[in-house]
């Protein structure tokens, strides 16, 4: 603990716009992890995505993956990059097995603060090429509500977001993906046209992202010609894993808002330490994204 | 109007009556509670094909739609947790009631692990667990099975067909070019990721001055293996003749402190020695001249462990020290004593002009006694904006080799060649936010002395008449080279990266040598026309200028411009003649042309000229008889070649597919001045040039592909080259044009069937032809193959059985088998910590290889021994 709070130091020290951070009791909580956490619903199927897109790297196209997780609950479903898995300490002896934890320090730092901290590090350092996104989406299916929570070390926001159930057109194709036969839907969505497969299989009316509605979970989307892609890669059952929300000072907001904020272009995230605790930095990044939603 | 409306409305209805409508409720079986937010689906009969869908509300009610003319449908109820109901329904708007009981969802299972290989910036990681299974060993063993990694037979790693220029563990270099000691000694399950440095400058300094291609290799252990002491050892006993095999391994490493330690004997013929193989390209040194030899054939194209008889035993301590202030301290010793034996016989064919050949039918045998020792002590400083190194080495090497040789009559041969050496390499760089300034500077000096001794005497028109039958011949030579290499380098960055440096470059070399007859231990001087006292220097001043330009946001060009003049000092104190000095001025342009196609495709281009003086080995007049056979001797004439070399690589990489490629284009035009001419005396062999300017073209072109197949668990690779090659020979006076033309292609493949059957395949074939235009001597085309199968079978955990087996085939073979077979077994038992390995290695008792060569100069025909039928146990423990 002694290291995060080391981290934390040299951070708000190397960071001229922290000089009038004061750390709240919430922040300091939203770091260790205390904070409280509302039980909004409990899991029982989660599904792995992949989710591609391309972008501009000073001037060279490049493509992008993260991995992104969906735990779905009968009413709740909670959508999330997979690094962010061991947050929650409920989640720790899960996610053990598959990532190693993830410990977040969000700021700007420049390559020489960087080293400083990797000198502090206990060895491993890398960087991640995926876009890094922090937001968490949670979807009420019933209300046909997301509600997306985003932000840095020094302010979380909340963002809540009416999403009117997709009007779907069944199409008669068929493919399957990772063993499920699966039924292509269409649909345009804030200004991008999605082809969907979904499975009747699993008869969950869910999907990635803001996606749902469709009789079976939704396995693979390709929005607008493969300019992004949304694929599933791994279904694991799970046993009334609870989607939980932590209970933190918000900042409300709206969606065009959350996506304009400073905290969302600094992620080039670096990561530090391999086993146990993760450390992780923002750099700016100079790659160009397309957004998903247009309207 | 009216008829109109009319038909609007008739039409309204007859599409109304088309439009089926479903309802209903949905109940709980136990509770008879309404069911809210299940799944209603309506399908096509005797399809899974959804034709319309809906939910049920809050009071469980639904109301489905359905516009199509199906006669029979099928309804269901599906949702969370619930256990699905399905009806078949007719076409036709109905109420339909479910009542569902509870089921726990079921769903296949597809558990994700993180991925194999994955880029981050500049960075791969290879995730060495996901390629490692239980017959690997070493790390040389996984970094086989990384697409994009090759492995070759000396240890030399390369990425993307290029060698690695650096080799980190926890990002220090603790082994420098000598990182075989690693990936021979590191066990893979220690290791947590191997990671692949792109575009690697080792001195972080110089990232953006001196733009790398090369690729650099970083070891990331894992938890467990870091700050703790790792010992192992290897007890080994086989027969026959007794077989030995141990190894005792140590090693430490943790942020401040790296330490590897390693011992091992053996005279099973794994090459252990090999081990200790330098492994960089282009670490600035005094080459070594090696004038004399004892006649060897060429090695078997069997792997080496089946014709080598070595009896070795190496040492090597490595240890690392970080320091203050972002200072190491790294010291490496390394010795290394074999001594291997060979036995052969061979037929050696030089082609003659006029259809005519020389025959030399030789058996030979050879002890070599190897015994090389060095050692180096670096200061090194690497941050970002300044670079300090400084290396101390000292080597010694007192190789011996004993050589018997019957041609008829009985020869023996034996060579004393003790070489000792020192070198200081220092480099200092210091860079700020514009401007960068570099200072290298390398000085070594080398001592070679070699002596053959060669009886009987062979050569009674040369050396004066020996007395007595005990009499032999001695060729002595002893080198002395001096080198020093300075420059210095400013850099500036900006629009057009710009160095430009001065350098200043020193040989001072001196070359003795006599051929004597030993009579009676009387040495009696085969007078001045077998003697040399040359003394050569060279000096040269070179200014060098680099610039780097960035055109667009994909490609770089870069454009090196050095001049250089060198000034040769030559005197033969033999001939007794005044230094003679000559003089050049060479311009030597060197272009690069890099472009990135597209995130996974990269292309460069390269054009070099180069222009080079022969050196001390061509310039000794007197006669040398570097083996028994041959006596070479220099008429004088310097020759200076000029180079055109144009080169394309285009690499591939998709780290998400794991596939990688890279495909490489080599061109090459010399011309040179002079044509060299080995003229035959008998089997005695003089060399003498003629004045007669030359070109040399060749062509090479090289192609590899390695891709991971994760869904069957498998890798494969495929290589294939093609090379070409024009020349003139001169052959006993004639000029001769020659030609050749070389294909290869191979390719391996690696997979584990199932957890219980690991299999692995390599094969490899060779076709190539040469042609002499003007004598039109009969060279038939000559094809190599040679294929190696195994099989590994784990019935349980702990235990492996494996197979394995070797085929070659050679069409040159004019008698006996052009096929050969080999065979091997080994068994292997884990008990905790204890593995107890069996091997029996050539199972069919193959003694002898056959081959036959072809080159421009003659046809080798070489029968070679082989290792018998052998079975060596042993055991590996863990010490700590």
């Amino acid at each position: 603990m002694k290291n995060i709070f080391l981290l934390i130091f040299l951070v708000v020290i190397n960071n001229p716009l922290c000089s009038q951070f004061v750390m709240s009791k919430s922040t300091s909580d939203r770091i260790e992890g205390k904070l409280k956490k509302e039980i909004l619903d409990k899991a029982s199927l989660r599904c792995w995505y992949e989710f591609t897109q391309y972008c501009l790297n000073e001037g060279v196209k490049e493509q992008v993956v993260d991995t992104f997780t969906l735990d779905i609950g009968p009413k709740y479903s909670v959508y999330y990059d997979q690094n962010r898995i061991m947050r929650d300490s409920l989640d720790r002896a899960e996610g053990e097995k598959l990532r190693p934890r993830v410990k977040l320090i969000r700021q700007h730092m420049t390559k020489g603060e960087i080293d400083a901290l990797r000198g502090q590090g206990d060895g491993n350092y890398r960087e991640l090429l995926s876009k890094g996104e922090t937001a968490v989406l949670y979807k009420d299916r019933k209300r046909q509500k997301a509600t997306i929570i985003d932000g840095s070390i020094t302010e979380m926001y909340k963002c809540m977001d009416e999403i009117p159930l997709q009007s779907w057109e069944l199409k008669e194709d068929t493919m399957t993906i990772l063993g499920y036969v699966s039924q292509k839907a269409e649909t345009t969505f804030r200004g991008r046209r999605y082809v969907a497969w979904f499975t009747p299989d699993i008869p969950l009316q869910d999907g990635p992202w803001k996606l749902y509605g469709l009789p079976g979970l939704i396995l693979k989307v390709v929005v607008d010609d493969g300019l992004f892609i949304f694929q599933a890669i791994g279904l694991q059952k799970l046993d009334s894993f609870p989607i939980t929300m932590n209970k933190d000072q918000y900042v409300t907001t709206d969606r065009k808002q959350i996506r304009k904020l400073a905290f969302k272009k600094n992620n080039k995230r670096h990561f530090l330490g391999t086993d146990g605790t993760f450390s992780m930095s923002f750099e700016a990044d100079k790659r160009i994204f397309d957004e998903l939603e247009r309207e | 109007m009216k008829s109109r409306c009319v038909l609007y409305c008739l039409f309204l209805v007859s599409s109304l009556s088309s439009q089926t409508l479903i309802r209903g409720t949905i109940t709980d079986k136990k509770a008879g509670q309404a069911v809210d937010a299940a799944t209603v689906s309506l399908y096509a009969l005797r399809s899974n094909r959804i034709l319309a869908y809906t939910q049920s509300d809050e009071k469980g009610e639904y109301q489905i739609v359905y516009n199509g003319k199906q006669d029979s449908l099928i309804l269901a109820v599906a949702g969370f947790n619930l256990k699905k109901v399905v009806k078949d329904i007719a076409n036709e708007s109905q109420t339909i009631n479910f009542v569902v009981g509870d089921e726990v969802i079921s769903i296949k299972e597809v558990i994700v692990v993180a991925p194999k290989i994955n880029e981050s910036g500049d960075t791969l990681n290879y995730n060495v667990e996901r390629f490692t299974d239980e017959t690997d060993r070493t790390l040389k063993d996984v970094l086989r099975k990384m697409p994009g990694i090759q492995v070759l037979d000396n240890g030399m790693i390369l990425y993307q067909n290029n060698p690695i220029n650096r080799f980190y563990i926890e990002d220090m270099d603790l082994l420098k070019d000598r990182y075989g000691i690693a990936t021979n000694n590191l066990n893979p399950n220690d290791i947590a990721t191997v990671q692949v440095l792109q575009k690697h400058q080792p001195v972080k300094a110089l990232k953006d001055y001196e733009p790398s291609s090369d690729a650099a290799i970083n070891l990331k252990l894992k938890k467990s293996a870091k700050g703790v002491v790792l010992a192992t050892a290897q007890l080994g006993a086989g027969a026959s003749p007794l077989l030995l095999s141990n190894e005792l391994v140590g090693m430490y490493f943790s942020k401040k402190i790296q330490d590897l330690a390693v011992y091992k004997g053996d005279n099973s013929g794994r090459d252990v020695t090999g081990e200790l193989n330098s492994l960089y390209s282009l670490e600035p040194e005094v080459r070594n001249l090696d004038i004399f030899h004892v006649l060897k054939p060429a090695l078997p194209a069997v792997s080496q462990q089946r014709y080598l008889f070595n009896d070795a035993h190496i040492g090597t301590v490595n240890h690392l020290q970080a320091l203050k202030n972002h200072y190491t301290l790294s010291t490496n010793v390394h010795y290394a004593y074999d001594e291997p034996k060979r036995e052969n016989s061979t037929e050696t064919d030089y082609y003659l002009p006029g259809d005519s050949c020389l025959k030399i039918r030789e058996c030979n045998f050879s002890r070599l006694y190897q015994n090389r020792m060095d050692a180096n002590v670096e200061l090194n400083a690497n941050t970002d904006d300044f670079y300090l190194k400084d290396r101390i080495k000292a080597e010694g090497r007192w190789d011996k080799e004993n050589g018997r040789i019957f041609t008829g009559d009985s020869i023996r041969e034996h060579l004393d060649n003790p070489i000792y050496g020192l070198s200081n390499q220092f480099e200092w760089v210091k860079t700020n936010e514009q401007h960068m300034f570099k200072v290298t500077s390398f000085a070594g000096y080398k001592d070679m002395s070699q002596t053959l001794e060669v009886s009987p005497v062979l050569y009674d028109g040369i050396l004066p008449p020996a007395t007595s039958e005990m009499a032999w011949m001695k060729q002595k030579a002893r080198m002395k080279d001096f080198t020093a290499a300075n420059s210095f380098t400013y850099g500036r960055k900006g629009a057009v990266v710009q160095n430009y440096s001065l350098d200043f470059n020193v040989r001072i070399q001196h070359l003795k040598s006599n051929l004597l007859l030993v009579d009676n231990t009387v040495e009696t001087a085969g007078g001045d026309s077998l003697s040399n006292d040359l003394k050569r220097e060279s000096y040269e001043w070179k200014l060098h200028l680099a610039h780097s330009f960035t055109l667009g946001s994909n490609t770089n060009f870069h454009l090196f411009c050095p001049v250089r003049y060198l000034l040769v000092r030559e005197r033969d104190n033999i001939v007794g003649e005044k230094t003679h000095a000559s003089h050049y001025l060479f311009v030597e342009p060197f272009l690069v042309l890099e472009q990135r196609i597209s995130a996974y495709l990269s292309s460069s281009l390269n054009y070099s000229f180069s222009q080079e003086v022969s050196g001390i080995e061509e310039a000794y007049t007197g006669s040398v008889m570097t083996s028994y056979r041959e006596l070479l001797r220099n008429d004088g004439i310097r020759d200076r070649q000029k180079q055109h070399t144009l080169w394309w690589i285009l690499d591939y990489k998709s780290p998400f597919s794991s596939m990688f490629g890279s495909f490489t284009t080599y061109y090459t035009h010399t011309r040179s001045r002079l044509l060299s001419e080995y003229l035959y005396e008998g089997i005695l062999m003089r060399k003498s040039t003629l004045q007669h300017p030359n070109n040399i073209q060749s062509l090479f072109s090289d192609f590899v592909i390695g891709k991971d197949l994760d869904a069957i668990k498998s890798s494969f690779s495929l290589k294939a080259d093609y090379r070409y090659n024009r020349s003139l020979q001169i052959l006993q006076g004639m000029i001769s044009g020659y030609r050749s033309h070389a294909v290869s292609l191979g390719g391996s493949f690696h997979a584990k069937l199932n957890r219980k059957v690991i299999f692995d395949y390599k094969i490899r074939g060779t076709w190539n032809k040469s042609l002499f235009q003007e004598s039109e001597l009969p060279v038939a085309p000559v094809c190599l193959l040679s294929q190696r199968l195994s099989f590994n079978w784990l019935p349980v955990k702990e235990l492996i059985a494996g197979l394995s087996c070797e085929h070659f085939y050679n069409d040159a073979i004019r008698s006996g088998s052009r096929n050969m077979w080999f065979a091997d077994l080994n068994l292997s038992y884990t008990l905790k910590t204890v593995e107890f390995r069996l091997d029996y290695t050539n199972l069919f008792n193959t003694r002898r290889y056959v081959s036959t060569v072809f080159n421009e100069t003659g046809r080798y025909y070489t029968e070679y021994d082989l290792r018998p039928g052998e079975i060596l146990l042993r055991v590996r423990f863990k010490l700590l």
